[in-house]
């Protein structure tokens, strides 16, 4: 009987505690085959973050750290510097990495660590129960913001891909979504080549995946879709930001 | 091997770099930048790395992954550094990983100043960060106890799997004093196949890790801690007498204090009066059975505590000598470091006390 | 001689204050009014301005760094006294080529005066235990600076467990470095408890009377007076 498909290798057998319609289980699919086709499952480190994919070093069949709220770049900078021959990525969201991690994440860039980072943007924080995130939009409700993102008092989102994009450690730095199989593939893509990127040495790279969350924004999976195509997309662009080694082609 | 002149803060470094150390993250912080600056010139040459980390909270991060991955590993800082630097150190006591962390302490509280102090004993003795967790803490007080204590805070990091605090204070970390470079006491440690440094298809996938959201699953880990704290506590601990078989006033003092309770008492010698001190090594476990033991000597009638803080240790003092002796305290807040003749007057003051309260002392009756 | 200014330089822990300071004292000794600046802006601790009450009640006037102790030493504007002609200067710099950077900025002026830039050596600190090592430190310094060293102290120490041979075995050490750097040895300090029998040339030797204790070295001998 022919295979039509087969769980990554990349990933264990635990059952992931994600809600129903919750774009993590997928991000996480994608970034174990990227894993899998590399054949580097034995030869890559992972760190999880705080935030939803808390429980992030169960799912990945590669060895795990568990790290601090934020604060995973750095503990993957240790690593890599400890063993510049394993492949080692962090998996963080948007308020791990870009409000509590923000130092770690930028000086990261900035030093053209060799590692990969997954950035999860669900505009809310998932895990402790839908406050607001750095990256929640102007106007959108969170519970520490009932009626809605004020930008006179919090300012706009923070669009971390851009400003990743700036520092020239940051090899590559590309926003993809989930919505849809065309851009499934492209985020597979897109996650695949940072790793190979990381692998040749060239330096800090970034995935930025737009997600959803139905459980905190109170949509279906299915309109939680609409919303970010309708919401996120226009103000968080899909895109490469930084592709420095091709551009070096380009150079030369 | 002859004798050579070394600064604190180098020693610290180059004993680090003899134990095998091989990866250091730090910030730059005064008075310890020589710890950084040693290794940015040295761990190169050993195919090591040094890197200088945006903040403390980054470099211990940095410590944790790398500790992680299995290899030795140091972070270096002092007081307001070290404060940063407790969210990680509580996260590397949970995932019981061997980590070596220097904290060459300075005046506090807050930005305080450069001068040494001894105010971060609580910090450092009763884990510092979130949870029941300790560090094991060396108190050295001479250069070369900081390389000894240094070199063998590894092996005792990596076979009980704790963070190991070598606790100085600026003072020691500046000055110089001639060594003589000495290897510690081999011991048998365990294989680090908890790290994760690539499965490499041989073995399941590890992970380090201290959340344990199942509340027995928790419970078991601060169990598991506790047994090794009692461990740590039966096999590790170590203090120093000196002249206490026929002391009279028993100073207690550590590191720096510990230099100058240790001129006092020569001194009070000088003059007729039996003085002795009891150094702890160890602050964490802290020699409270071997103190308790000392002070209840029969000549021993009253008991000294100095510190460059404003009663820290006196707590531990207190709960080993349970009330057997009167224990008085002596101590400098702020970075100024204490005269012997203070000491001296402490004592002095500790014997009149207790002539005051009608028990005779007939060595002093000598003395006078 | 003594009335031109000599800058005091070395690797750390050379002991170039504890020279810095009986050098001073010396001249004042000698009935000049010495005028020592402390420019050690790298090191927080062990500073020529710990000794400032000493050294003020025997005659020598003190510069200090602004901001005293604190964490941000900046240099005194008042250091340009020593660049003038005629004064009676001691410069102590601060360690290393890190410490010597600060005399860049004199530089120009100081090319002007006659001036001594001395170079303290101690063959017990493990980066300058050989002449080729004391060499590279020498060196270093005198690009930090942008100024050519004049003389070199031999100051071979272990602090209190310093002996007669370690100062010898400096000594040897020192002519090696003079000789391969064609700088003369201008002294060979060393505490003034170790003097007899120390059979080095007359005019090199300066025996010091140790200023620069440990906080339990120095109450201990002032109690017991």
């Amino acid at each position: 009987m022919a295979v039509v498909y087969r769980r990554s290798k990349g990933l264990t057998d635990a059952q992931t505690h994600y809600c129903p319609g919750c774009t993590h289980g997928v991000a996480h699919k994608l970034v174990a085959e990227a894993m899998e086709e590399l054949d580097i499952i034995g030869t890559t480190v992972g760190i999880a973050p705080v935030g939803c994919s808390v429980f992030a070093y169960d799912y990945f069949a590669c060895d795990m750290q568990e790290a601090a709220h934020g604060r995973a770049p750095a503990v993957a900078t240790g690593i890599k510097r400890a063993h510049p021959d394993l492949a080692v990525f962090t998996y963080q969201g948007d308020g791990d990495l870009a409000a509590i991690g923000t130092a770690e994440i930028v000086h990261a860039a900035m030093r053209g660590e060799k590692i990969t980072t997954i950035f999860i943007n669900n505009a809310i924080y998932g895990m402790t129960g839908g406050q607001m995130a750095p990256t929640t939009l102007v106007g959108q409700t969170a519970t520490t913001a009932p009626l809605g993102r004020q930008q006179e008092h919090y300012g706009s989102p923070i669009r971390m891909a851009e400003l990743l994009s700036t520092l020239d450690g940051c090899v590559y730095a590309e926003r993809v979504t989930l919505t849809d199989v065309p851009n499934i593939l492209k985020a597979k893509k897109a996650i695949k080549k940072a790793f190979e990127l990381q692998l040749s040495g060239a330096g800090f790279t970034f995935v930025e995946i737009l997600s959803t969350c139905p459980t905190n924004w109170g949509l279906t999976p299915l309109d939680a879709i609409g919303w970010l195509k309708e919401h996120m997309i226009p103000y968080f662009p899909l895109g490469v930001y930084a592709d420095r080694m091709e551009e070096r082609r380009h150079d030369a | 091997m002859a004798k050579e002149l070394w600064k604190g803060n180098e020693a610290v470094a180059e004993a680090a770099i003899r134990a095998g150390c091989r990866f250091f993250f730090g910030y730059p912080i005064t008075p310890q930048n020589e710890i950084p600056e040693y290794f940015s010139r040295h761990l190169p040459e050993h195919g090591g790395c040094f890197l200088q980390a945006e903040s403390e909270i980054a470099a211990i991060n940095m410590t944790y992954g790398a500790a992680g991955s299995g290899v030795r590993v140091m972070t270096s800082s002092s007081s307001p550094g070290i404060s940063l630097k407790q969210e990680g150190i509580t996260y590397i006591a949970g995932a019981e990983l061997p980590v070596v962390i220097v904290n060459m302490m300075r005046g506090g509280p807050g930005l305080g100043n450069i001068a040494p102090s001894q105010s971060d004993y609580f910090q450092a003795t009763r884990g510092g960060g979130n949870g029941d967790y300790r560090t094991v803490v060396l108190a050295p007080s001479t250069i070369q106890e900081a390389a000894d204590l240094t070199q063998e805070a590894f092996d005792i990091a990596d076979v009980y799997r704790i963070p190991v605090l070598v606790l100085a204070d600026g003072l020691i970390g500046q000055m110089m004093e001639a060594i003589e470079w000495r290897s510690p006491k081999p011991r048998s440690l365990p294989p680090k196949d908890w790290a994760t440094d690539g499965s490499r298809g041989k073995r399941g996938h590890n992970v380090v890790n201290s959340l344990y959201i199942e509340t027995e699953d928790c419970t078991a880990l601060n169990r598991k801690l506790q047994q090794k704290h009692e461990l740590i506590t039966k096999n590790e601990i170590r203090y120093e007498e000196f002249m206490t078989r026929d002391a009279e006033v028993l100073f207690v003092s550590y590191g720096t204090t510990a230099r100058v309770a240790h001129a006092a008492v020569l001194k009070l010698r000088k003059d007729g009066v039996k003085a002795g001190l009891f150094r702890p090594i160890t602050l964490w476990p802290f020699p409270e059975a071997a103190l308790r033991a000392c002070a209840q000597q029969t000549n021993v009638k009253a008991v000294v505590t100095a510190e460059m803080s404003m009663g820290q240790m006196l707590d531990d003092v207190k709960i080993a000598v349970n009330g057997a002796k009167p224990v008085r305290f002596v101590g400098t807040g702020g970075g100024t470091i204490p005269t012997p003749a203070e000491l001296m007057d402490e004592a002095q003051k500790a014997i009149e006390e207790v002539w005051n309260h009608g028990r005779r002392i007939p060595a002093l009756q000598r003395a006078n | 001689m003594e009335d031109h200014l000599h800058i005091i330089t070395g690797h750390y822990g050379s002991g170039k204050t504890e020279f810095a300071v009986n050098l001073a004292l010396s001249f004042a000794d000698a009935g000049l009014t010495p005028l020592l600046a402390d420019l050690d802006i790298v090191n927080p601790y062990f500073c020529s301005r710990e000794q400032k009450g000493r050294l003020t009640a025997r005659g020598v006037r003190v510069v200090l760094p602004c901001g005293g102790g604190a964490d941000v030493p900046a240099v005194n504007p008042e250091v340009s006294a020593l660049l003038e002609r005629g004064v009676c200067g001691v410069m102590d710099v601060g360690g290393d080529p890190a410490g010597a950077r600060v005399l860049g900025r004199f530089a120009q002026r100081i090319y002007g005066i006659e001036h001594e830039l001395l170079c303290v050596v101690n063959f017990s600190r493990p980066e300058t235990n050989t002449p080729e090592k004391a060499e590279d430190y020498l060196r270093q310094i005198e690009r930090s600076a942008r100024l050519s060293v004049t003389g070199l102290v031999n100051n071979t120490h272990l602090c209190g467990d310093t002996t007669r041979e370690d100062v010898r075995r400096g000594a040897r050490l020192a002519k090696a470095l003079s000789s391969a750097t064609g700088i003369p040895i201008q002294y060979h300090a060393f505490d003034a408890r170790l003097s007899s029998g120390m059979r080095l040339p007359q005019k090199t030797l300066f025996p010091m009377d140790i200023v620069m204790k440990k906080p339990w070295e120095t109450d201990i001998e002032q109690t017991g007076k």
